[in-house]
């Protein structure tokens, strides 16, 4: 084991010591961090006044969603971040090797999360259940306001046994997609639903790249009990990953 | 709620004007009158004797009201980083980092995975708008935890604190005055049923 002595470390020269210079670094990742609620917080805020305004919609839409994978999702999502914590610790501890396991560990939950995701998605884009003009047959029809005459996706399939099949469409998902298409503007929850969870997922993507960085540098051992801002900062990045999805599963899957 | 909505121009255009007004007109003349008596006390004070406060506070230590004021030296933060500038902390402080341990960690991935079975299990059942309100609880509370624990705000300094929950107050009023603008405004006027707020 490895393991970098307080004398080795030496701070950049407009920090006053090292303590200054991680109480800096720190500072201004939970600036950024401030940026990142900010920016979903828009997209919640939206969420809860269309969730005002269509009910119907929003209850119909999280009916389609496999609550069962989504809570998956919650639990790796969860214990990514137990293994991310425990990475920082073992840093500060000087245990190189435990270190590279539990980051590895996340970087596993990461790419489970995804693959669960590419599951998810894959079905929707299949039945059609996708935001705006793309759930139509002919994308071009629904130019202007004349969206309610065209055609969409899923009703193709509802009527088509032969689709049905072919996309893997139970009899329980046939009549809660018919729920669906009954009410008005009911691609406007997918709109929701693909943005938050596309914009969530690319935090997931960049937060395991941001992990793998980590972890080569733990190999290299230039982080260590005397220097582990990088590890202390992409940590804090991907519990906000976590954060936010704790607050999505429950508003996307299960209250519609 | 309408009112609020209607007459917010003018509570800011009141406080836009009152701030430089109070600000300029009442304080700023104030701090000089102060700052300009306080000098000449203090250079007439240097003719006498010093040094009472101090003596004061010394032959009162034990007084319960006193340590109130002045703050309990013995429990002052004193984790990394706990002064907002380094420069203000005293000099060569070599301070160990908190770390936490494992066990506490697991304990609270075990409290979380609780705390989701619960989400779960509470949205089978239909409970209508108390549904809402019980999964945005349960939430808060499971990221209250991570905050505090897989995050280490519990541990961190106050800045680092007072800048993240900020970010929640801001938040916080973007949603109310959206959402006063949407009860008022447009949900009475929609082609739909909507819940009237007033």
């Amino acid at each position: 084991m490895t393991s970098v002595s307080s004398t080795e470390f030496q701070h950049q020269h407009h920090f006053k010591d090292a303590e200054h210079q991680y109480a800096s670094a720190k500072q201004g990742v939970w600036l950024f961090l401030c940026t990142e609620i900010l920016m979903f917080g828009g997209l919640f805020v939206g969420y809860l006044i269309y969730h005002s305004l269509y009910p119907e919609v929003f209850k119909n839409g999280s009916h389609t969603l496999d609550w069962k994978l989504g809570a998956v999702n919650t639990i790796v999502l969860l214990f990514s971040s137990f293994t991310m914590a425990a990475a920082i610790s073992y840093v500060q501890k000087g245990k190189k090797q435990l270190a590279i396991i539990a980051l590895a560990v996340t970087i596993a939950c990461a790419a489970i999360f995804m693959i669960v995701k590419y599951f998810e998605y894959g079905h929707k884009f299949a039945v059609g259940t996708v935001p705006g003009k793309f759930s139509l047959v002919d994308p071009k029809c629904g130019v202007g306001v004349a969206r309610e005459k065209c055609r969409t996706k899923v009703d193709q399939i509802l009527k088509d046994p032969a689709l049905q099949e072919k996309y893997h469409v139970s009899a329980v998902e046939a009549t809660k997609l018919q729920a669906v298409i009954s009410k008005p503007r009911w691609e406007m929850f997918y709109g929701f639903y693909f943005v938050m969870t596309g914009l969530h997922g690319l935090h997931v993507v960049a937060g395991a790249v941001l992990i793998f960085w980590v972890l080569l540098k733990t190999m290299k051992g230039t982080v260590g009990p005397a220097y582990f801002t990088p590890v202390e900062g992409v940590g804090l990045f991907w519990h906000v990953v976590d954060l936010v999805w704790i607050y999505l599963f429950p508003l996307l899957y299960l209250v519609g | 709620m309408e009112y609020v909505i209607n007459y917010s121009l003018y509570f800011i255009a009141i406080v836009a004007v009152a701030t430089p007004v109070i600000g300029f007109g009442i304080f700023a003349p104030g701090v000089a009158t102060i700052t300009i008596v306080a000098f000449i006390v203090n250079w007439f004070s240097q003719f006498f004797q010093t040094g009472r406060s101090d003596q004061f506070f010394k032959e009162n230590e034990a007084n319960p009201i006193l340590k109130f004021v002045k703050g309990d030296a013995e429990h002052k933060e004193e984790h990394a980083s706990s002064a907002m500038w380094v420069e203000d902390s005293e000099e060569e402080v070599h301070e160990e980092h908190h770390v936490i341990p494992i066990k506490v960690y697991g304990l609270v991935l075990g409290f979380l995975f609780v705390m989701t079975v619960i989400t779960v299990a509470v949205a089978q059942v239909d409970l209508g708008k108390l549904n809402m309100i019980i999964a945005m609880a349960v939430a808060s509370i499971k990221a209250f935890f991570v905050l505090a624990y897989f995050m280490h705000l519990k541990y961190d300094n106050m800045l680092n604190r007072v800048i993240f929950l900020s970010a929640f107050g801001f938040l916080l009023l973007l949603f109310a005055f959206s959402m006063g603008d949407i009860v008022s405004r447009i949900a009475p006027e929609a082609q739909f049923e909507t819940q009237k707020f007033y």
